[in-house]
């Protein structure tokens, strides 16, 4: 056996200063992080521990089990074939009897109708009786009367079924004998009709008046139209001749017919005339006021009587042309 | 000597229609002018459209100016400057329509109307040959 030399070891550790810091930074570490596992571990073990107990207790006293129903229903045996034909024999017996009460009831019916026909042909022929005698006793008492019975009478006769089934004329003077109010109303109808009569008279002669007056009118129109026909007529054979005739005298006269071949001379009006760019037609003279005409697109006027030359002045669209 | 007086008379009328033939000329178309209401209004569409002045004499009053015509054996004085001094007095607006239209245009056209009645005369015997 070697023998250690105790004043010599025999490895030596080198503390480096910074890695033995880092080095004790990591035992602290490792050191929290065992407590960690410790306390874990030691919590697991009390749980478990825990389970285990409740577990042996459960075990010793189990708990109370839930309510439960037991017990069993017989509900018998079920024979389908015999119940439809109970069924079958149950509609049987339901449509026989519904046969039996339709039979009943027509029977009944044809029975009812006869009687109906029966009281009708009884009514039918108390009816016809009835009016076999109405109309023999209305005969009888027909020959015996007179044929026209007095219109008084009959309106009487109305009035009193009149009153008797309440109505009444209104405004009927009740006092009044019936003849006297016949004869009223006969009058009232005599001047309705009059004056329908009148009216009818006063439209007709005013339409007649109407009619007379237009065909006045259409006959002054015609006679004016004749006469003017008559004068143009007359105008177009005696006019030439007559104012031809004067014309000629006129000629004559007017200066011995001469005619001076040489115009006088014209002078530059210092008036001006403004026209449209398109006009033409006849205006008045700005120096002597005699007409004058503007030809188109003239610039210029001249004026027969006093020679004078007008300028004009084209304006188109109210600007005046340069 | 009834005849031989008539024919004098006619003569006579004959000699002095022509002696005084412008004279009834101007009066027959001042007249003519105012019967047929002619106004620059009716001209400038004729002389725009060059339409002959004939064309609103009717028959009677052509009639008519023949008649007069047939006296007149010279109307070497019927042109346009005669016609316009003729009616500046009574028709002033129509003188001033010929003498005023640019470029002489409706001058030129009252020239071809009386060229054309002149023409008319003669084609009708009226007037001798020129």
């Amino acid at each position: 056996m070697a023998v250690e030399d105790v004043f010599n070891p025999q490895s030596k550790v080198i503390t480096d200063p910074k890695v033995a810091q880092e080095k004790e930074g990591s035992d602290e570490a490792r050191y929290w992080e065992e407590k960690r596992k410790t306390a874990r571990s030691k919590r697991e073990f009390e749980s478990e521990e825990r389970a285990a107990r409740q577990a042996d207790n459960m075990e010793a006293n189990p708990p109370e089990p839930p309510l439960q129903v037991k017990g069993s229903v017989d509900l018998g045996h079920f024979d389908m074939q015999a119940q439809q034909k109970e069924l079958k024999e149950t509609i049987d017996r339901i449509q026989s009897e519904a046969k039996t009460k339709m039979d009943t009831l027509s029977e009944k019916n044809e029975h009812y109708r006869d009687e109906l026909q029966k009281i009708q042909i009884t009514m039918v022929e108390g009816t016809l009786k009835a009016q076999i005698e109405s109309l023999q006793k209305a005969l009888t008492e027909g020959l015996a009367k007179p044929k026209d019975p007095n219109i008084v009478d009959q309106v009487n006769q109305i009035e009193q079924i009149a009153g008797v089934l309440g109505f009444a004329r209104p405004g009927a003077d009740a006092a009044l004998p019936s003849e006297i109010r016949l004869q009223m109303y006969k009058m009232e109808m005599d001047n309705t009709q009059a004056q329908r009569q009148f009216e009818w008279d006063k439209m007709m002669s005013e339409r007649t008046w109407q009619l007379e007056l237009k065909k006045l009118e259409a006959d002054a129109q015609s006679r004016s139209i004749q006469v003017q026909q008559e004068k143009e007529k007359r105008g177009m054979w005696a006019t030439p001749f007559e104012s031809l005739g004067t014309a000629i005298a006129r000629g004559l006269i007017d200066n011995g017919g001469a005619v001076s071949g040489s115009p006088a001379k014209r002078k530059r009006s210092s008036k001006q005339l403004q026209a449209g760019e398109n006009d033409s037609g006849t205006i008045e003279c700005p120096e002597c006021g005699e007409p004058m005409a503007i030809p188109p697109k003239a610039r210029s006027a001249v004026c027969p009587s006093c020679e004078a030359v007008i300028p004009i002045q084209r304006v188109s669209d109210g600007e005046p042309d340069a | 000597m009834l005849d031989r007086m008539k024919g004098i008379g006619e003569l006579t009328l004959k000699g002095m229609v022509a002696a005084n033939a412008p004279s009834i000329f101007k009066g027959m178309v001042n007249e003519l002018l105012h019967q047929y209401h002619i106004t620059p209004e009716v001209i400038i569409p004729m002389v725009e459209t060059d339409q002959s002045l004939w064309s609103l004499v009717n028959e009677k009053h052509y009639e008519k100016i023949k008649k007069v015509a047939e006296q007149v054996k010279n109307i070497d004085w019927l042109t346009g400057d005669w016609f316009i001094e003729a009616i500046k007095k009574e028709h002033p607006a129509l003188a001033s329509l010929f003498l005023g239209w640019p470029r002489g245009k409706a001058k030129k056209w009252l020239d071809r109307q009386i060229s054309e009645t002149k023409k008319k005369l003669v084609e009708n015997n009226l007037l001798p040959q020129p």
